[in-house]
């Protein structure tokens, strides 16, 4: 086990997190998401962004916890990986969904709250994937943490993503949130900085 | 009996499928299916019979499936393959799936099947709908379909005018809406289980709208009797207005003095009005409603259409609502 995690087994890791990848894009040619692939395709792609997303927020509080500390280093991998799933799941609605159909694409965007949480989410991740290099973790020093924490921020837009486009079916939604809302909640109550501001908050609130 | 007339509310050139690949498949269904189905006097839709293993109607039914008339509508639309209309279904009472329906539907007794009839109209009681199918002169009428998450397909259905049937009741001038019911029983309809949405499923039309010529109660599709995910053995088809108006698997016709309670007004009142017709001018509050994906779409590209007034059936239904807000009215 030791001898294994030994960083030799980062590009088994890499091919696990290609799988899904690998799996939509085969069933996406052999018919599997006939006759609507665009729609099939959009909603696989948001589940598996929303996965790397929660697996991230997952991967701190478990290797604090406990003896698996070495999965701390996966968090830009898995990080990555949701970057990836989310653009993807971008791509499929531009392409696969909307046909870049212009005037589609810009009512939706314009005048569908939902889409902007979607789309921010999407921001937020692209920001971490171009500030995760080495240099500009160095190049950013103390900011680096702070914009990261923006993670936070992209978990609570999935969230909202979900819920805003409710018809009658709540599964989806209800079983991203089971997941996202309590990795968000152990989070207020573990760092200061939002103890504090959390304190702040509440003595305004309570005048 | 077919007469050809050039509407406005037609497909244009582009959509019409190539003449020679439709003239061989339905060359090849004359032989093949006509022959398996039982039923003749279905080329228009022998185009679209790709896959899938069409029913076949009750030996009692034959005959009315067997002369089929075909009306004018969509003689020219480029009819979605069967398979494709028999897979890919909103029917909540066998789950929230496109795929659901098909897969859960197999326990649904559709005959004997009877239609209740109630409220403001002469002749009330309990009807066997093999007896309505076989007083009436089944038609094959070609609609677009628009879902209200603005996908569409072109489905060649066969039914009579549902004018033609609600006036055997003799609906009296009290009579100013109509409601209809779906069958409830959770024990043939799985998703009944759930507590999704308030069953059993509600909807409803003014009688002018039940009265216009285009609203169709349908018995079955592609030449045949309708599949279970479909909507049997008897449903509603009103193409200018979104999908779930057209209600599936009716027991019960009530004649009413009020506009009736419907199941998705109830639930999103906001979301899904009373009229419920197609109109590219009023978005749904979150997604737009100017296109649709006319399906099936391609592998990496879907088949985006524009979406028409009253789904491109404006000359038909335009003066139905007249005067009236449709931003208001939605």
């Amino acid at each position: 086990m030791a001898v294994f995690w030994d960083r030799r087994e980062k590009p088994y890791v890499v091919f696990l997190f290609l799988m899904p990848l690998v799996w939509m894009v085969s069933s996406l040619f052999l018919g599997r998401y006939f006759p609507d692939p665009g729609k099939a395709l959009m909603n696989v792609s948001g589940i598996w962004a929303s996965v790397f997303v929660i697996a991230v927020l997952l991967l701190t509080p478990i290797a604090k916890s406990t003896q698996f500390r070495m999965i701390s280093r996966y968090r830009r991998f898995v990080g990555l990986g949701a970057f990836m799933y989310s653009i993807l799941h971008l791509v499929v609605y531009l392409v696969l969904f909307a046909g870049l159909n212009f005037s589609w694409i810009v009512s939706d965007l314009v005048e569908k709250p939902y889409i902007y949480a979607g789309v921010l989410a999407v921001m937020i991740l692209s920001t971490l994937a171009i500030t995760s290099t080495k240099k500009m973790m160095r190049r950013m020093g103390k900011n680096w943490k702070v914009v990261h924490r923006l993670v936070y921020l992209a978990a609570a837009c999935i969230v909202a993503h979900l819920w805003l486009q409710v018809k009658s079916d709540i599964t989806l939604a209800m079983w991203v949130s089971v997941f996202i809302v309590p990795l968000l909640v152990i989070r207020i109550n573990q760092t200061s900085y939002y103890k504090k501001y959390f304190k702040k908050t509440l003595k305004k609130g309570l005048r | 009996m077919l007469i050809r007339n050039k509407k406005a509310s037609d497909c244009s050139e582009s959509q019409i499928t190539d003449e020679s690949v439709y003239l061989n498949r339905r060359q090849f269904m004359k032989v093949t299916g006509g022959v398996v189905l039982g039923v003749g006097n279905i080329g228009h839709v022998a185009a679209a019979l790709q896959e899938g293993n069409p029913l076949s109607p009750s030996p009692s039914l034959k005959s009315s499936f067997q002369n089929i008339v075909e009306a004018a509508y969509g003689r020219s639309e480029k009819v979605s393959p069967y398979d494709v209309a028999t897979s890919y279904n909103n029917f909540y009472e066998f789950g929230y799936g496109k795929s659901d329906p098909k897969e859960k539907s197999s326990q649904l007794q559709t005959r004997p099947w009877t239609i209740t009839v109630e409220g403001e109209a002469g002749k009330t009681g309990v009807f066997d709908l093999d007896d309505i199918i076989k007083e009436s002169l089944l038609e094959e009428r070609i609609y677009r379909l628009r879902c209200v998450e603005a996908w569409s397909m072109v489905i060649p259905w066969v039914g009579v005018s549902l004018a033609t049937v609600l006036k055997r009741f003799d609906p009296t001038s009290k009579a100013k809406y109509v409601y209809f019911e779906t069958l409830y029983d959770p024990k043939q309809m799985p998703g009944q289980r759930g507590n999704g949405l308030d069953w059993p499923y509600r909807e409803g039309l003014r009688i002018d709208e039940a009265m216009n010529p285009l609203a169709m109660l349908a018995v079955g599709m592609y030449g045949s009797i309708l599949p279970n995910q479909n909507g049997a053995p008897v449903r509603l088809i009103l193409p200018w207005k979104y999908g779930f108006k057209s209600i599936k698997s009716i027991v019960k016709i009530r004649f009413v003095e009020t506009m009736p309670e419907t199941t998705w007004s109830l639930l999103a009142p906001s979301e899904y009005g009373f009229y419920a017709n197609v109109n590219p001018n009023v978005d749904h509050p979150r997604w737009s409603q100017k296109q649709e994906r006319r399906l099936p779409g391609g592998v990496l590209f879907p088949n985006v259409v524009e979406t028409k007034m009253f789904n491109g059936y404006e000359e038909d239904v335009a003066s139905l609502y007249a005067g009236m807000d449709l931003k208001r009215f939605y």
